[in-house]
Formats: C-alpha cells, sequence, structure tokens
C-alpha cells in the first residue's frame, strides 16, 4: 500500500470541504481493504464491520498521514473505533494545520 | 484413602514422562532412517501414542495429562534433541492442532474429539496459510457459508503440517454469513467429511519426515457445532493459538540446539589438531561459550514465554520475540556447530547438518521472523506505555535498556502513528526489545540458579552489545531506505516490465 493517487497539494488543503475529506478517507480505506468504498459506511467499527485488526488500522491511519499531510500522534488515535472518529479527527487536523 | 498423597505430583509426572520419552526415542526413533524413509513410520506414531505423547495438553477430563504448555515444552525440546520431525509432529499437535479446540469448543465437540486426540488416534493439524495468503491472513480465501443447520466450505490450505495423517484438521476460514463481509472463523474438519482430499506429500529442506500437504475442501458440509468460539472471532482465535504455538516451537528450537551443542562439546573436546583438542584455541572456546550463552537464553526467554502463557493474558509480543529469537538462535548454533566440525560437519554421519537443516523452517513457519519483527516494532511504537524496568543489578544492561526506552519514546514523537510503517524502524527496534527480552530473562533465571550466574553474565554482554548495534543502527534508516528504494527499484525492473498490470 504505498501508491497515493489522491495526494492532497498543500495549498489544496484549505479548500477541501468536510465532505471531501470523507470521501478521500473512504477511498483510502476501501484501497486498502480492496473493496468497493460504496459498502464503506460512515458507521462502520473498523473492526467488527471492516475487519481491521490493529495492523490495518494503523495502516490506514498512515495513510491518512500521507494523505493530508498531517501528523497523526500515537496518544490522539487511540479509543478511535468507527470510520465516523477517524474522519473526525483527520478533519480537525486538516483545519487545525492550516 | 488418603487420595492427594496417592496422587502424583506434577514433578513426579514430569519425571516419568521425560524417562518415557527418552525410552520410545531410544528404542523407537532412529532419525537419520527417518528422514530418509520421508515419512514418519506408523510404527513410531503408534509408539508415541503409546508413551503418551499425544495427551500432553489435553485436559485430564478428557483423557489427557493436561501438562501446563511449560511442561509440554520440555517434552518437545526432549524430542527435538534426537528429531525434529517428530517434534515437529508432537508440537504442533500440542500447539496448534488442539489448543482452540481445547479452549473454543463446544462441550459435546470436546467430549467426542478429545479423548481420541488424546490417545493419538486423531492426530491434529492446523490450516490457515493458503497459497494466496501467506504472512497476510487477510487475503484467506477459504469460504465457510452458513446453511441450514451448518457450514458448506470450498477453499484450500498450503503447507499443512501433520496434514497427511491427520485425524481432526483446525481451519481458518472466511465467514462473512456471520458476522459481516470481512469475517472470519475458525472450524473444525474431521478427516472421513466428504469433499475433504489431501495431496501429495511437499519435498522440503528439512524436516524431511514431517508431513507437510495441501488440503482441499470440495463442497464440505459440517455442522454448526464444529465452529470454534463466537462465529466471526476466528482471527482472535488464530492469533491465540498462534501465541500458543509459536512457544511450543521456541521451546523445541532450544532442544535442537541443545542437541547441536552438546555434538560440538564432544567433538571439539576429542579432536586434536596442532596437538592440542581444537577445543583448546581462543576462536574455539569464544564460538563454544556464544552458542552455550545463546541456548542459555533462549530456554531462559522460551520459558519465560511459556509461564506467561500459562499466566493468561496478552502473549502476541512476548511469544513472538521467543519464536524469533529461538529460531535465529537454534540455526546460528546449528550453523556454528557444523563450522567447528570442519568437513566432517558437512557429512551426513554427524547429525549436524541435519539439524541444521532442519530448524531451518522456525525461521518462517508460524509467522515468518521478518513480519513479526515487523510488527512487534510497530506494537513498541503504540504502546500505550512502556513500563519501568527495574534495575537487574547489571548497569550496562540497565543503560541498554533505557537508551531503548529513550529511543522508543523520541521516534513515536518524531514520526507519530507513520512511524509505525517505517519498517526499518520497526523491525530495528524490535531486535533491539528481542535481545532486552532475551537478556531480562537470562538475569532472572540466573538469579534462581546460582550456578549460572557466568554464562547469564556473558549471554547478557553478548545480548546489550547486539542490542546497542540495532539501536546504532537507527541512525542510517533514511539514508538505508533512499538506497535500497533505488537499487530495487533498478534490480527489480527487468523483471516487472512484463508483469506490470
Amino acid at each position: 500500500m504505498t501508491t497515493h493517487a489522491l495526494l492532497v497539494d498543500p495549498p489544496a488543503r484549505a479548500v477541501l470541504s468536510d465532505d471531501q475529506i470523507r470521501a478521500r478517507a473512504v477511498h483510502l480505506l476501501a484501497t486498502i481493504l480492496e473493496r468497493d468504498p460504496e459498502t464503506v459506511q460512515q458507521a462502520h467499527s473498523l473492526r467488527a464491520d471492516l475487519g481491521m485488526d490493529s495492523l490495518s488500522a494503523l495502516e490506514f491511519l498512515s495513510s491518512l498521514s500521507h494523505e493530508f499531510d498531517i501528523d497523526l500522534e500515537v496518544e490522539e488515535t487511540y479509543g478511535l473505533t468507527t470510520l465516523n472518529e477517524v474522519v473526525a479527527l483527520v478533519t480537525q487536523r486538516v483545519r487545525g494545520s492550516l | 484413602m488418603n487420595v492427594a498423597a496417592d496422587a502424583p505430583t506434577d514433578g513426579e509426572v514430569m519425571g516419568l514422562l521425560i524417562e518415557e520419552t527418552r525410552r520410545f526415542l531410544a528404542r523407537e526413533v532412529d532419525p537419520a532412517a527417518i528422514e530418509a524413509s520421508g515419512r514418519i513410520p506408523d510404527r513410531v506414531v503408534a509408539a508415541a501414542a503409546s508413551a503418551g505423547l499425544f495427551a500432553l495438553t489435553i485436559p485430564e477430563s478428557h483423557g489427557g495429562l493436561g501438562l501446563p504448555l511449560r511442561s509440554a515444552g520440555t517434552i518437545v525440546a526432549e524430542l527435538a534433541r534426537v528429531d525434529r520431525s517428530v517434534a515437529t509432529m508432537v508440537g504442533l499437535h500440542a500447539g496448534l492442532g488442539t489448543r482452540s479446540l481445547v479452549v473454543h469448543g463446544s462441550d459435546a465437540r470436546r467430549a467426542r474429539w478429545l479423548p481420541a486426540l488424546a490417545e493419538g488416534e486423531r492426530v491434529g493439524a492446523f490450516g490457515a496459510t493458503e497459497a494466496g495468503a501467506g504472512s497476510d491472513l487477510q487475503a484467506i480465501r477459504t469460504i465457510a457459508r452458513p446453511e441450514g443447520a451448518g457450514l458448506r466450505i470450498d477453499g484450500e490450505k498450503s503447507y499443512v503440517t501433520n496434514g497427511g495423517f491427520a485425524g481432526l484438521y483446525t481451519l481458518l476460514v472466511r465467514t462473512p454469513g456471520l458476522g459481516g463481509e470481512r469475517s472470519f472463523s475458525m472450524v473444525c474438519v474431521p478427516r472421513e467429511t466428504p469433499g475433504l482430499s489431501v495431496g501429495p506429500e511437499e519435498d522440503k529442506l528439512g524436516i524431511r519426515a514431517s508431513s507437510t500437504v495441501t488440503v482441499r475442501l470440495d463442497d464440505v458440509y459440517v455442522p454448526s457445532d464444529h465452529l470454534l468460539g463466537a462465529p466471526g472471532a476466528g482471527m482472535d482465535l488464530a492469533h491465540e493459538a498462534l501465541g500458543w504455538g509459536r512457544v511450543v516451537m521456541a521451546t523445541g528450537c532450544t532442544g535442537t540446539a541443545r542437541y547441536a551443542l552438546d555434538a560440538t562439546l564432544a567433538h571439539v573436546t576429542a579432536r586434536r589438531q596442532f596437538h592440542r583438542p581444537i577445543g583448546d584455541f581462543d576462536v574455539a572456546r569464544m564460538q563454544v561459550s556464544t552458542m552455550a550463552a545463546t541456548l542459555f537464553a533462549m530456554e531462559s526467554l522460551a520459558d519465560r514465554a511459556a509461564c506467561a502463557a500459562e499466566a493468561g493474558g496478552d502473549l502476541t509480543g512476548l511469544s513472538a520475540a521467543a519464536k524469533v529469537f529461538c529460531s535465529e538462535g537454534a540455526f546460528t548454533i546449528c550453523d556454528a556447530a557444523l563450522q567447528l566440525h570442519g568437513a566432517m560437519g558437512f557429512l551426513e554421519q554427524t547429525g549436524v547438518a541435519r539439524a541444521l537443516r532442519d530448524c531451518r523452517i522456525t525461521r518462517i513457519f508460524e509467522g515468518a521472523n521478518d513480519v513479526l519483527l515487523v510488527h512487534l516494532g510497530a506494537g513498541m511504537l503504540i504502546a500505550r506505555a512502556r513500563p519501568e524496568t527495574p534495575s537487574s543489578g547489571h548497569p550496562a544492561f540497565d543503560e541498554f535498556e533505557r537508551r531503548l526506552a529513550r529511543l522508543v519514546a523520541e521516534n513515536r514523537a518524531e514520526f507519530g502513528v507513520r512511524g509505525t510503517q517505517r519498517q526499518l524502524l520497526t523491525s530495528r527496534l524490535a531486535r533491539a526489545e528481542v535481545c532486552a527480552l532475551a537478556a531480562r530473562a537470562s538475569l532472572d533465571r540466573a538469579a534462581t540458579e546460582p550456578e549460572s550466574a557466568e554464562l547469564a553474565a556473558f549471554a547478557v554482554d553478548q545480548l546489550t552489545r547486539e542490542g546497542h548495534r540495532q539501536l546504532d543502527a537507527l541512525r542510517f534508516i533514511q539514508e538505508d531506505e533512499r538506497a535500497a528504494a533505488s537499487l530495487s527499484k533498478r534490480a527489480y525492473s527487468p523483471w516487472a516490465s512484463g508483469r506490470s498490470a
């Protein structure tokens, strides 16, 4: 999992809407899990619904860091269980780092 | 009648069992002949069963010996000193082959299968790996679909140890109908189930008499109670079983290494060159001392992992560390043994060559070491808090542990979650951690074994030096990553050009 076709240029982050961030996150997750993005729901639990273990979850979070050029600290990822929570964290960090 | 007074203690049971195991090995097991025949003869399997070797970890309530993992490991190590194929058969049965059924099977299935497994009437096998799913278990394609009161299974499992003659297969399969599209479950399939078929024995570098086959499942139907644990919990069960199995494998490696060291000691004290035993030369002394110290550390770490397994709790990191350390240690010791035997070691008659090829697979199966190290290191970077370790009384080691803790914290702060994906970082940290765990286990063992103090101190010195080497190498990660990316790209291009999608 090294190809991120959607890599965001820093200036472009300013204009990303919440929906766009969400869509990119879902696309990234679907690529990692090799599944159709249409079947991924925001309320999905990473573990129970998406079958992710701690390692694939780390891969996802790390890819998000690259994708949006944000630094996700280890501590702030504790307790994330659903895709919604991950997207909320990423959105907050994208806005915060502008 | 005082039952308690009549019942043998665990120590007495073990004493008898070790004697019985040695008798079995002396009477029945000729490793060269067994290897040459390419399979473990039926009479050896039957004699192993009579000796109780299939009953080790099966609960007493179901006809087994109910031994703790640590004791089972002792027996597997004893077997591995003589024949690694036989040790693998017994170890796999006691570990991956039966563990999940013992812990998670329904009462009815446990009552049905466990006594036969304890008797060796059915031998246990385990299947997770597939042609397209090695270290990446998420890629498993074998699928079990709910149908009526059971499951219909289709797929194929590769490299199934004991598979050629097993009576019960515990399989990790996808069960999208049970708890989500990405759900996995563990299921038992008895040998006689229609649709289960077994391929030819694989021809292998080592443990040549151990059975390794592909198991096919075509339209296999089993009742729902063949599922182990909660539907959809298969990946957790598999990791739990692998944690248990890796401890058994680590102890097996100590047996092979013990054999190689003993053979070397006999050789270097008898073989004379330049008018003295070759064991009297400094270079040989250093090699033999390093072998002995490595073995001491291997036994200490494997024992620590076995005790932790008995105590319950998450075994993932410790069992992976023990498996990596013991499989690499055994290979290094066998290689040094062969070298010290000179050209004689390259000949089959010494048995050292067989030990070397037999232990090679342990660095690969039940989790390739490279992958285990990457995962172990990622785990270190995201662990909530690194527990403060008490002073060991060995200042150089304490200093190394502090350096390791500091570097974990620094890399975590610098790279955040992204650090977990940098494999050169995670694997180097993990190698340092494995050194720390092995050293700590050696020191703790020496505290209860005063006669081992000198050996333990030497082991800790060596492990501390190696740990520092791994931490020193953290400085070069960026340039190593860059160089490896560029060089591999060049090297791959003529091979990959015709294959790109």
